[in-house]
């Protein structure tokens, strides 16, 4: 399975083997810049966050901790991070994307499709206020004022998501 | 802030959409609160696997269309593509019940065919051209373009062996509906009194998946007969065998992919 | 190829097209994966060295007055130089243009470009055939790690 490979690869990783990380990098650069530019909407800057993210691997691969979570998790909070920060750069230079959306990736994996199921399985309000949350990194009076919704609703509404999505997905495996 | 109200919090600062005050609060609480960075790692985690799934988008229907024309059997098509078990096939992908009958009967036709290899060219075509009306009227196209752009249906791509180092592949399946496709090219024609063979790999032994022939070309589309459990499956994988085929795989192994 | 009676290819040809749009099909699944040439700079990025720099270790150049480079990497075949920056606050590029791809990682302190600006393990990207300036933001000395593809000439 995918998870395997990939934490054998991180071990190479830790001892500087470089083809590693080429190998880590065939296998999850589609991942990382498939959420890179739902985020961004700009496949320029959806590649730079690829790059800082792989970079970050590189440095930092003694410092994955699987009990903590897949290697999949670990990439995804990193690019969700790193694309968040390059999306508060551009809003604060009140820039619009270069491109419309570029069409993100129908998920394949098992795990992608539960992750999906578990999505689609929330009431839409629920849904969108989670979603803008996650994509566009808002706070949580940001998205009240978007959604033109109480704090304490939209508060709830974010956790009652959460709450459903753990109960259905479980702990990682 | 009270312990209760601190881990009501949790799943929102794992988003990170916390603000003001509340936010503040929270951090400080988190700095000597082992509880709350448990809750708080857990949740943590969860944040990143919804980044697994991205939202789908449909093929784009220039995309669709080329598979969709792809896979259609045309009346040219050699008789190397059992054309009453494609019916057969069509029918099964489209559920309807009055053609049972015919496959039944086709699938009796193809038998005979392969007993008696002189024969097999006239019947051939005989079922060819009852296939083509079938499909004609069957929604074969419609639940082909389904599977292959909906959400579920998984890809996996296989890659050529020493035996065979130019060939590549692809199987798409819809592991509920039980329909699969595979796609591959770079594959020499069988040898004489050889085919193709197709192998699900799961926890146990390799299931037999169909037996198929290239063109001259070197590929082929060949949808897969219907049926086949693929849950749990691992690993495709193509040997070539005698072409009525095996039940456990004895050739070379010319393409081999693991499924993620 | 003759078509068959609607138009459409024939089965003999059907397949290249199938593969096609699979493999169309798949750049989805795969989750759109950037383009061919970034895997290699990220290679050529993984050969930035590691906080704290041994400053006396490097034999630099000074380019620009306050910025001194030490060129540590080079693949002539590929036109690819990577290079050690250490820039002093407030330091500044020269107006210059690229014939080539620029790319800047940052390992400590920061800079900035008429865009925006870059902290530590963070990427500013110069494209080819673009002109710019660079400044170091005040307070640190910043180091990077910059790869040239191509040249660059001043304006």
């Amino acid at each position: 399975m995918a998870s395997a490979q990939a934490a054998a690869l991180i071990r190479r990783l830790t001892r500087g083997d470089h083809k590693a990380l080429g190998e880590f990098y065939d296998l999850y650069s589609g991942l990382v810049n498939g959420l890179a530019i739902r985020i961004l909407r700009d496949r320029a800057e959806a590649e730079d966050t690829v790059q800082e993210v792989f970079v970050q691997v590189w440095q930092q691969a003694a410092r994955f901790d699987p009990s903590r979570g897949t290697p999949e998790a670990w990439l995804c909070t990193m690019a969700r991070t790193r694309a968040l920060d390059r999306l508060r750069k551009r809003s604060s230079r009140r820039e619009e994307p270069e491109q419309s959306h570029a069409g993100s990736a129908a998920p394949r994996t098992e795990e992608a499709i539960a992750v999906r199921k578990a999505l689609d399985g929330l009431p839409s309000d629920q849904r969108k206020a989670l979603e803008l949350a996650y994509y566009e990194g808002l706070t949580q009076s940001e998205i009240a004022e978007r959604l033109r919704e109480p704090l304490g609703t939209v508060k709830t509404r974010i956790r009652t998501a959460m709450i459903r999505l753990r109960g259905v997905l479980g702990p990682s495996s | 802030m009270n312990e209760e109200r601190l881990l009501e919090l949790v799943p929102l600062a794992a988003l990170g959409a916390l603000d003001g005050e509340e936010r503040a609060a929270f951090e400080v609480a988190l700095a000597t609160n082992p509880a709350l960075q448990r809750e708080l790692a857990s949740y943590q985690e969860l944040v990143g696997r919804l980044g697994l799934a991205t939202d789908p988008v449909q093929p784009s229907s220039a995309a669709r269309d080329r598979l969709l024309s792809v896979t259609r059997p045309s009346a040219s098509r050699r008789s190397w593509l059992v054309p009453a078990l494609a019916a057969g096939l069509v029918a099964a992908l489209s559920g309807l019940l009055l053609v049972r009958s015919e496959w039944d009967a086709a699938r009796r036709e193809a038998a005979a065919q392969r007993a008696a290899a002189q024969e097999a060219h006239a019947t051939a075509q005989k079922a060819q051209a009852e296939a083509a009306a079938l499909r004609e009227s069957l929604a074969s196209e419609v639940a082909f373009r389904e599977l292959v752009s909906h959400p579920e249906t998984r890809v996996a791509s296989l890659a050529g062996l020493a035996a065979a180092p130019g060939a590549r592949a692809r199987v798409v399946w819809h592991p509920g509906r039980r329909e699969a496709v595979l796609v591959a090219s770079g594959l020499a024609p069988a040898p004489a009194g050889k085919a193709y063979e197709l192998w699900i790999i799961a926890k146990a032994a390799p299931v037999p998946a169909g037996v198929f022939q290239v063109d001259a070309q070197g590929r082929v589309v060949f949808r897969l007969p219907a049926g086949l459990e693929f849950a749990g499956v691992r690993t495709f994988a193509v040997t070539v065998e005698p072409e009525g085929g095996t039940t456990a795989p004895t050739g070379a192994m010319v393409l081999a992919g693991a499924v993620s | 190829m003759s078509p068959d009676r609607d138009g459409q290819p024939t089965g003999e040809e059907a397949p290249e097209s199938a593969l096609l749009a699979l493999d169309e099909l798949s750049a989805r699944d795969a989750g759109l994966r950037p383009r061919d040439g970034l895997r290699q700079e990220l290679l050529d990025l993984a050969d930035a060295p590691r906080l704290p720099l041994d400053t006396s270790a490097y034999a630099w150049e000074e380019p620009f007055p306050g910025i001194r480079i030490c060129e540590v990497r080079s693949d002539p075949s590929r036109q690819m130089r990577g290079c050690v920056v250490w820039a002093k606050p407030g330091a500044r590029t020269a107006l210059h243009r690229h014939l080539g791809d620029e790319v800047i990682l940052v390992l400590s302190g920061g800079l900035r470009d008429e865009r925006c600006s870059y902290h530590a393990n963070q990427i500013c990207r110069s494209r080819e055939g673009s002109v710019h300036v660079e400044e170091v933001l005040p307070g640190d000395d910043c180091f990077c790690y910059v790869v040239y593809y191509g040249s660059h000439e001043p304006v």
